[in-house]
């Protein structure tokens, strides 16, 4: 199930909401956990009935696997708990091993590079005695299944949440917040990301005979601007569900177009997942501390991780590696030569380097990259610009500046000075808003047939 | 106070969410959508292996999408954020100039290989009726191609002069009756509809007098004919229902005959004596008030007894047609291919007919399908 969907607006959360509210908040949140646990399962379960049994697994055999971590651990002996931080790192991999690289033709679990990578940071936080095991599993089910992050994140890290699943309070501030986060985000990726993506899919269907080099390097902008607002809208609703539950989490992304460098950029991109990579790979083995060379070999083994992570082709392993050659060669000496130069320039270069980057992001096969760069560079079969090209941009002047305006934080900082103005103006405007959004978002989803999910592919 | 309308956000999302939930769940479920012409989906049945091979999730997701309250009005807001957007087309529609909603074709919308089967299967079928009759081809180009001068500013649609250049070499020139230059030139006489894909009454008039010439007849008989009687002006069609934006509404005109005729559907399924089914200008499909919609065969009669008879092959186009035609022979014959199991061979055989007209919209003859397999 995804959260655009009408399925999941006008069935599942009216009824999941009703049953959370009403269920009982004693006993430390067992019974809100367990109808969270509960009908996360049934999200689950909608798209892929026979997966459920492989999340159930998963759950099982990390709290085991969590427990037994502790129980070592607790009795100082870090050797035998360390076998069981082993066992389940094995047992995540290998499931992402079988499902995700092994290209046996079984249909991809979804959420499971999420979900996994979760499990994994369960124990490896209990290990290092940043969490205690949770021995009610209840609790721990609620943990893994949880619907707002289930399927694409962000990656949420035990020790992030393990004290909230016990004790937390359901305000009205936070569900105040967490619905207009959620519709925030519904608008983004119903309104914005779809349009997006219909120019992209517009451009990708045209012919190597039809395509231009500007409605190339057009299609390539609109592909970018398409997985940020997919994907970060996704985390908002994510974020934005969490806090109507009581939760907080961590952003996932925070303006990455604004980077002033690559290194920035992903400080600011998928943020959850970078943290993971960094707490659990990059400084076990070893961070920065060993010497230039052992450095970049860390950044490389990083990046290729990362990049693997994004899907079992090429592209995304060549995807992560660039980004690393750009890291190395910004910590060698490209951010100390940027200081001296002004801002704007910095920002130009941290957008190039990332649009660019999605030519590699885009398509699995080397043909369609082929097509692409060649149109690129200006030696397109159809020309520079032909009629159609002209229709395609006039068409989509309009969501090119909604895009880029979304890309900076003009609007939310907008918000915020509105509402230090007049409290009760806010709430009126902000209600608009909700309004609005939520509205024009459920028609596109009546009348809309293109609705896909980037980041579920991963 | 403050704490009041701090709740209003909260308020506002959790009426929409559960208003619209309720009253889609209390709603009744509907069969059929006129505005879309389709059976819609209904409650798909509940068993444990259906759940597990997904078939009832998938098909529930159809039904709530298909049955969601005031499904028209969530396409129509659509349709005007689009425009706001400032996008010229939606859901494949072109927003024309002069309230014209234009249908967007592209090279995806005709398959080649259909064609050349369906141009190919044209020729022989010309050939073979050549030897007993006089045969003539219509293929009215679509509304966007004509119209292209109402195309929003950059618009393109499918380029339809290749499809003639195609036919002309399968088929002697005076057989094809020439239609495409006679309609763009009176391009700004309401020749098409604005909401429908069809051509007006006065459009099938255009293509009645070149017919005539196309003949060799007088078109004195034409202009005889050049008047109409308004039955609607109320008509939303096919085109509307894709967008749902409002636009100018069509007048519907008909052309009422001088003297009797007879018309049985169907090979005696019933007999009436005018083209017209009046009651349809009462309901959504309003351009079924020809002959009321597409009949597999159709046989025509009248106080002429010139002898001749007129064999017209066709597709929706010739519905608002063929009352002009009727009255210059003892008997006209309309067969319907997408409707009949009998082939074309069959029909020449049968009916014995001095004159055969083949009238199709080029692009549904592009796109059809029955053409190439009952061709002969």
């Amino acid at each position: 199930m995804v959260f655009s969907s009408l399925l999941f607006l006008f069935r599942f959360l009216p009824c999941f909401l009703c049953i959370y509210f009403i269920a009982p908040g004693c006993m430390k949140n067992t019974w809100k956990n367990l109808v969270l646990f509960l009908l996360s399962l049934v999200f689950y379960a909608w798209g892929e009935p026979v997966y459920i049994v492989l999340m159930l697994f998963s759950t099982v055999v990390d709290y085991i696997n969590g427990g037994l971590t502790g129980y070592f651990i607790h009795r100082d002996k870090k050797k035998v708990a360390r076998i069981f931080v082993f066992l389940s790192v094995v047992i995540n991999l290998s499931l992402l091993g079988v499902f995700k690289y092994a290209g046996t033709g079984l249909a991809l679990p979804i959420g499971i590079s999420f979900y996994t990578f979760q499990t994994m940071s369960y124990t490896i936080d209990i290990y290092r005695q940043e969490a205690e095991p949770e021995k009610n599993i209840i609790n721990f089910g609620a943990y893994v299944a949880m619907f707002p992050q289930l399927i694409a994140g962000p990656i949420v890290r035990f020790k992030d949440v393990s004290v909230m699943l016990r004790e937390r309070d359901i305000t009205i501030e936070k569900i105040s917040y967490g619905i207009i986060r959620f519709v925030t985000g519904l608008g983004k990726k119903v309104i914005l990301a779809n349009q997006a993506g219909e120019v992209f899919k517009t451009v990708t269907l045209y012919s190597a005979l039809e395509l231009t080099t500007v409605s190339a390097w057009f299609g390539l902008l609109m592909f970018t601007l398409q997985v940020y607002f997919d994907f970060s809208g996704y985390s908002d609703m994510a974020i934005g569900l969490m806090s109507m539950l009581g939760f907080k989490i961590p952003e996932n992304f925070n303006y990455p177009f604004m980077s002033k460098s690559v290194t920035e950029f992903w400080h600011r991109w998928h943020i959850s997942l970078g943290t993971w990579f960094k707490e659990y790979v990059y400084i076990p083995l070893g961070g920065s501390r060993n010497g230039t060379i052992r450095t970049f070999v860390n950044i490389f083994i990083v990046w290729f991780l990362t990049g693997l992570w994004h899907g079992a082709s090429l592209n995304f392993v060549a995807w992560g590696i660039y980004f690393c050659v750009f890291l190395i060669v910004e910590k060698l000496f490209l951010l100390k030569f940027f200081k001296e130069l002004p801002t704007l320039i910095s920002h130009i270069y941290a957008i190039t380097i990332t649009y660019f980057s999605f030519l590699l992001f885009a398509w699995e096969d080397i043909p369609m990259h082929r097509v692409f760069v060649k149109a690129m560079a200006g030696m397109a079969d159809a020309g520079f610009v032909t009629k159609g090209t002209m229709y395609l941009l006039i068409n989509n002047v309009v969501l090119l500046i909604f895009l880029i305006v979304g890309c900076t934080n003009f609007p939310a900082k907008a918000s915020s000075w509105l509402c230090s103005k007049n409290e009760i103006c806010a709430s009126l405007l902000q209600t608009l808003f909700v309004v609005a959004v939520f509205v024009i978002s459920v028609a596109y989803l009546v009348n809309g047939t293109y609705n896909p999910f980037l980041y579920f592919r991963f | 106070m403050k704490r009041l309308f701090k709740l209003l956000p909260v308020a506002a999302f959790f009426v929409m969410l559960f208003g619209i939930t309720t009253i889609d769940i209390v709603q009744k479920d509907k069969t059929y959508s006129s505005v879309e012409n389709r059976m819609l989906q209904k409650l798909p049945k509940l068993s444990t292996k259906r759940i597990i091979n997904g078939k009832f999730q998938k098909k529930y997701e159809l039904y709530l999408s298909d049955q969601f309250p005031a499904r028209d009005s969530w396409v129509k807001l659509q349709t005007t954020s689009e425009k706001a957007f400032g996008k010229t087309e939606s859901n494949g529609v072109y927003f024309g100039k002069d309230g014209y909603l234009l249908e967007k074709y592209t090279d995806e919308d005709v398959n080649i290989k259909d064609t050349n089967k369906n141009i190919n299967t044209l020729a022989k079928f010309v050939r073979q009726a050549s030897k007993s009759a006089n045969v003539k081809v219509m293929m009215v180009p679509s509304k966007t191609y004509t119209l292209d001068c109402y195309l929003p500013a950059f618009a393109e649609t499918y380029n339809e002069s290749l499809f003639y250049s195609k036919l002309e070499k399968k088929i002697p020139d005076n057989i094809t009756v020439p239609v495409y230059d006679i309609l763009y030139k009176h391009r700004e006489e309401n020749i098409f509809y604005r909401t429908d894909h069809h051509w007006t009454t006065i459009g099938a008039w255009y293509g009645y007098r070149a017919y005539l010439e196309s003949c060799g007849k007088s078109t004195d008989i034409a202009e005889k004919k050049k008047k109409f009687k308004k039955v609607s002006d109320s008509f939303l069609g096919t085109t509307y229902s894709k967008v749902n934006m409002y636009t100018k509404k069509d007048d519907i005109y008909i052309y009422e005959p001088e003297n009797e005729i007879n018309v049985i559907y169907n090979l005696g399924e019933k007999t009436e004596n005018t083209f017209y089914q009046i009651k349809y200008i009462d309901e959504k499909d309003k351009y079924s008030v020809f002959f009321g919609g597409n009949q597999a065969v159709l046989e025509i009669t009248g106080e002429n007894k010139n002898k001749e008879t007129l064999l017209v092959i066709k597709d929706s186009f010739a519905n608002c047609m063929i009352p002009f035609l009727a009255e210059d022979y003892e008997k006209v014959v309309v067969a319907d291919l997408r409707h009949i199991n009998v082939g074309l061979s069959m029909l020449l055989k049968k009916f014995k007919p001095t004159d055969v007209l083949v009238l199709y919209n080029t692009i549904q003859f592009m796109q059809d399908t029955d053409f190439a397999i009952k061709g002969l």
